[in-house]
């Protein structure tokens, strides 16, 4: 007898299938089409948005965001949430400045310090949540304040200016067609996690226990273990927005950071990172979407739309992202 | 009267014991630390600050118990305001202007009760997008700079009775209509039942989608109340207002005792967590620290005494638990 | 009974359609007023599927239905209590943190001005609970805090306050329930027939549905295969046309151990919270026991607690002679010890993984390569999925899928699979063919064999008495957490079975 049970279980199998299938293929479809629908209409509509010197900006503007969305979105796979993103971006830029620019510590220490800093925050955070068993809204909030409290006790009232010719290079000099080494930065973190969530261990269990958490835990998956790790990964790469951040703007202030966290929900969720369904989403897309919400901004800012009515727009993007997330998936 | 004594000090309550020791303990403290602090002047002020986050958390107790998040409501007061503060210098007309500013919050929260009931969104993402999109909005409004409202608003709102506002008695209100709507009516019994177990309040033919909107709609009216309350106190709308008021609220609620995963909290639990938040921030800005100390004591204080909480309540429910089992192992026995 | 009054039910074509699986295939029935439907089939048939379709739970994809010879359309549940349509659910859909009289009268609650009524509440749970002749109940005591049995009974008493009951349903009523408590509720149901009342009664317990009902409807995937005149029926036609084959042509064992397999799990005094109650039981390699019993009897907490899903568990507990107690399922797998539990939805399948990653979840170590950075080996990860495909009976083209779109033999399948793939000794199961068609589980049942015959020690926990018998080489019956008796198959009868699960005596083997 076949493993399908007869006709009529074949059928639906395959019905199944194929419903699943077309969905999966709109899913990618969709949100490429919409990424190409908005350049399209962008460069028809603006006479400077095509410049290659505006798509270059387009790009920079998005690095810090887009590494930064790289842990946001692991962390929400595994089916928790990061608040504390912004501040550990800010906490890591201090770090670096201070050191370079006040205590002139080689860039390489100062960069350790930063990148250690941040991933304590991380550990903090997956202790919170995993171990002490804190739900990942409060565990992240109070991290958030704990960071930026850190962050604005070493940086004090003042801005600091940081001209270190690294960060310089970072930020100016041109690789990858026309595009800085931090853009470029940005891409290879995207490569390189994108490819180990598909063939690594970790990848795999990452999914599973956003996918399921009691299946997980039953197939023999420390759920303690995965947590804490991504956690650490999303502070790590928030350092590492944080480095890229002083690259770009050469300048820290106690504001900055602010906010960042929802932008990188942002980004996760219009590239398709699923609410419905734990688990579903892919890191690269979320570049998509990062890229996708970039031009967006780009475009209302080279028509003029003051940054305040931006805002307002960036929160009816998530609602419309969240509302595609649910037409395509269905009720949780 | 023994009954009261072992309700009293039953397991349930130790949370409360606790957050009542914590509070004791943050009191002395501060009077340790700066003596001459709590006066009665100061208590008023505390009371005059914090009317805004007790009318807020008061809503939100019914929210976190249906199992839902609101992280809308700082954003909304701030542009609740920007419209009533739009609104009465394009007509003139206070009683207009409020009406407006009250209809908008009224609105909101129609709009995301409605998407998340029945279209059924995830809550945290639909106020998460209200939170960014009214800030934007009301930041908008006059590019970031205050509205003025005159000062018709200002005279009700901040009449003074031996130190004491309006606001005083409205909190008292509010918190005593909120616990009878929460623990004696339809209302609060379903708001019990959709955050217990979703799947059985639809099986017993509860309208989750009303009772969901209602819970939103009782938000918006409490942040309509604040916003009136709050442009009265300054006589404009600011577009900083309640600038990390939800979580603040949401805090207050878990604080006070009630859990996050829904299904059981009480609006006097959330009244206790409100002068706890109410104390800490005070007392911390009292102490004249800068920001980044205020910031880092505050999230060291949240998350030591959600930590504690957490401990502490998985002692007490395995204790319960090993004493229901034995009971129902006694019955056992004995009805064999 | 008027033959020219239309009957007060009428379901005509009803068909539910959800994704992946065709619960209902045009379904009709009839019941007439006054009058007791049974309403049987295995898990899967559809039996609770048409059940939530007539008490507003699930919206049909298709068909009608007509009470009293007009149609109606059953839009939610509120609807249904309109309709004078009452259901006791199988899974209870009680509020665990609301009280029993709350939980009676949840949705319809009297009020006073607008606050609810208490008094009024509390009597309305008295009078209903005293109708029903229960008085062990508290009114007010928290439903979370009473045990199954009662809460079963919560559960019947909520049906019992419609004003104007036309249509009953109970869905499994009896699970739970012991004898004395099995009497009390026929009591109350033929009551309420005599008042005109008709009553759909669900039950796998076919002694059952034939003793109280007048008639009876035979489903098997999502169609009627047969209605029957109860007092002209045996069981065993009931289970042939359930089944759709003869009895003695189901299942039967092609291989047993020799008597000489080693000991490989030993329970002595197991202990499982007041749930379990000194257990003493033995499983050897090659051999595959089934525990049973009522629902609430423990058997799903012995089962977890061995693998490693329980908390306060105290006694002795061996694998392969190694004395330790599992204290998570990450432990017991280290042990050799692996679970499939009975929601294979909810704790079994990652729904958007592909067969393949869900059959490797727990090998991870298994197909990775190169000892330093560690990367999973994809083409060493399907050449051992499709091998353990092999061995489960899954076709290899579905191994790419996600699993969410199987049907419910290839998910159960699935996790067969994962474990033949991390080469368990000691594999449990908690009713492992639950949703599964007739087909898939007589595959299950030899794929449990072959396990066995390769060495794995075998602990199944079903409530399918017959199922057990055909699987299994020794019976254990838990009775109230203790161990009632371990019977030989060959040797009983599904009565000293049954007889033991509630409590009486029977000779053990």
């Amino acid at each position: 007898m076949s493993a399908d049970a007869g006709i009529a279980g074949r059928r639906s199998l395959e019905r199944a299938v194929v419903v699943d299938q077309v969905r999966r293929f709109a899913d990618t479809l969709g949100i490429v089409a919409i990424a190409g629908a908005l350049l399209l209409g962008f460069g028809l509509t603006s006479s400077q948005f095509l410049l290659s010197g505006n798509i270059r900006n387009i790009f920079v503007q998005i690095s810090v965001v887009g590494v930064a969305a790289i842990g946001e979105t692991l962390v929400m796979l595994a089916g928790g949430l990061d608040l504390s993103v912004g501040s550990v971006v800010l906490l890591s830029e201090v770090i670096c400045a201070d050191l370079t620019a006040t205590h002139h510590l080689p860039l390489g220490v100062a960069l350790l310090a930063a990148l250690g800093a941040a991933g304590g925050i991380g550990l903090l955070n997956g202790v919170l949540v995993a171990v002490v068993g804190i739900e990942p809204i409060l565990a992240t909030l109070g991290t958030l304040l704990v960071a930026a409290g850190l962050a604005k006790l070493i940086l004090g009232l003042r801005y600091l200016q940081v001209d270190h010719p690294v960060f310089n290079d970072l930020a100016v000099t041109n690789v990858l067609f026309n595009l800085p080494i931090m853009v470029a930065v940005m891409l290879g973190l995207y490569l390189v996690v994108s490819i180990a969530m598909r063939v690594t261990p970790f990848g795999r269990m990452v999914y599973a226990v956003g996918g399921n958490r009691r299946a997980a835990r039953l197939s023999g998956l420390s759920l303690i273990g995965v947590t804490i790790a991504v956690y650490v990964v999303a502070g790590v790469l928030s350092g590492i927005a944080g480095f890229l951040n002083v690259a770009q703007i050469g300048l820290v202030s106690q504001n900055d950071g602010m906010g960042l966290e929802f932008q990188a929900i942002i980004a996760a969720l219009v590239g398709g990172l699923s609410v419905t369904s734990g688990g579903v989403g892919r890191v690269e897309r979320t570049l998509l979407g990062a890229l996708i919400v970039g031009m967006m901004t780009n475009y209302q800012t080279i028509k003029g739309i003051d940054p305040s009515f931006q805002q307002a727009f960036l929160g009816g993007l998530l609602v419309a992202a969240v509302l595609a997330d649910r037409v395509l998936r269905g009720r949780q | 009267m023994s009954a009261i004594r072992s309700k009293l000090f039953a397991k349930s309550y130790i949370d409360t014991w606790f957050l009542l020791i914590m509070t004791g303990a943050l009191l002395v403290a501060f009077r340790i630390v700066q003596p001459g602090w709590l006066n009665g002047h100061t208590v008023q002020n505390l009371v005059i600050q914090n009317t805004p986050l007790a009318l807020v958390a008061m809503a939100m107790t019914f929210s976190i118990i249906s199992r839902y998040i609101d992280l809308s409501p700082g954003s909304m007061i701030a542009l609740s305001g920007a419209v009533i503060g739009l609104v009465y210098t394009a007509q003139g007309s206070l009683a207009l202007a409020i009406g407006a500013g009250v209809g908008t919050a009224l609105g909101a929260g129609l709009l995301n009760g409605l998407l998340v009931s029945v279209v059924g969104l995830n809550a945290v993402m639909v106020t998460l997008a209200a939170f960014i999109w009214a800030r934007g909005l009301s930041i908008g409004a006059n590019q970031g700079n205050p509205i003025d409202v005159g000062s018709g608003l200002g005279t009700v709102v901040n009449a003074n009775w031996h130190g004491f506002t309006l606001t005083a008695p409205v909190v008292v209100v509010v918190y005593a209509g909120g616990w009878l709507l929460l623990a004696r009516t339809k209302m609060g019994r379903y708001t019990y039942a959709m955050g217990g177990d979703p799947t059985a309040a639809r099986r017993a033919g509860i309208s989750t989608a009303l009772y969901t909107v209602l819970i939103f709609l009782l938000m918006g009216a409490m942040i309509g109340l604040s916003a009136v309350i709050t442009v009265g106190q300054l006589g404009s709308a600011q577009a900083t207002a309640g600038l990390g008021l939800e979580l603040d609220a949401i805090i207050a609620v878990v604080i006070g005792g009630t859990r996050l995963a829904g299904g059981e909290g009480s609006v006097g639990r959330t009244a206790l967590g409100v002068i706890f938040l109410s104390i800490l921030n005070s007392g911390l800005l009292n102490l004249g620290l800068t920001d980044s100390y205020f910031q880092l004591y505050r999230g060291l204080a949240l998350l030591a005494v959600l930590s504690v909480q957490i401990v502490v309540r998985r002692v007490t429910d395995e204790e319960e638990r090993r004493k229901r089992e034995q009971e129902q192992l006694s019955a056992a026995l004995a009805a064999a | 009974m008027s033959t020219t009054a239309p009957p007060l039910l009428r379901i005509t074509g009803m068909t539910k359609r959800f994704p992946g699986t065709l619960a209902l295939d045009g379904v009709d029935l009839v019941v007439e007023r006054g009058t007791i439907h049974g309403l049987v089939g295995e898990n899967g048939a559809g039996k609770s599927t048409l059940l939530k379709v007539l008490a507003g739970d699930y919206r049909p994809t298709a068909g009608r239905i007509e009470i009293d010879g007009e149609e109606v359309d059953v839009s939610s549940p509120r609807r249904a209590h309109e309709l004078g349509i009452g259901i006791v659910y199988q899974e209870l859909s009680l509020l665990t943190n609301l009280s029993v009289a709350h939980n009676i009268s949840l949705g319809f609650e009297p009020t006073n001005a607008l606050a609810i009524d208490e008094r009024s509440l509390a009597h309305t749970a008295t009078r209903v609970l005293g109708r029903m002749g229960v008085t062990s109940i508290d009114p007010a005591q928290k439903v979370g805090k009473i045990p199954l049995a009662e809460r079963q009974l919560v559960e019947i008493a909520k049906v019992l306050t419609l004003r104007q009951p036309r249509i009953l349903i109970f869905d499994e009523p009896t699970a739970a329930l012991g004898q004395a408590d099995v009497d009390r509720l026929f009591r109350i149901v033929e009551a309420l027939r005599d008042e005109g009342v008709a009553i759909i009664f669900v039950s796998h317990r076919y002694r059952e549905v034939l003793r109280i009902c007048d008639r009876a409807t035979v489903l098997r995937n999502g169609r009627v295969v047969g209605e029957v005149l109860c007092a002209d029926t045996s069981v065993g036609q009931l289970v042939e046309l359930t089944l759709g084959q003869k009895v003695a042509a189901a299942f039967h064992r092609e291989w047993r151990r020799d008597e000489a397999g080693e000991p490989v799990l030993e329970l002595a005094g197991l202990h499982v919270g007041s749930r379990v109650r000194g257990v003493e039981l033995t499983v050897h390699r090659g051999e595959i026991v089934s525990v049973c019993g009522l629902l609430g009897s423990g058997q799903n907490q012995l089962a977890r607690a061995v693998a490693g899903d329980a908390t306060d568990v105290a006694g002795s507990l061996r694998v392969n002679g190694v004395e330790r107690t599992p204290r998570s399922p990450r432990e017991a797998l280290r042990l050799g010890v692996a679970l499939i539990t009975e929601n294979r939805q909810e704790e079994g399948l990652f729904p958007d993984m592909a067969v393949r990653s869900n059959i490797s979840i727990a090998s991870l170590p298994r197909i990775v390569v190169n000892r330093v950075l560690r990367l999973i080996d994809g083409r060493r990860e399907r050449r051992l999925a499709a091998d353990v495909a092999a061995a489960t009976g899954i076709a290899a083209r579905v191994l790419s899928r996600r699993v969410k779109v199987l049907s419910g033999g290839n998910q159960q399948k699935s996790l067969l699979a994962r474990w033949l793939m991390r080469r368990a000794d000691v594999l449990v199961l908690i009713e492992p063919t639950r949703g599964v068609d007739v087909g898939a589980k007589l595959e299950i049942y030899r794929e449990l064999e072959e396990l066995a015959r390769r060495g794995a020690a075998v602990l199944v926990v079903s409530t399918d008495i017959l199922e057990t018998m055909a699987l299994s080489d020794r019976v254990a019956v838990l009775y109230q957490g203790q161990l009632a008796g371990i019977f030989d198959p060959r040797e009983v009868t599904e009565q000293d079975l049954l007889l033991a699960m509630q409590g009486g005596v029977a000779a053990p083997a």
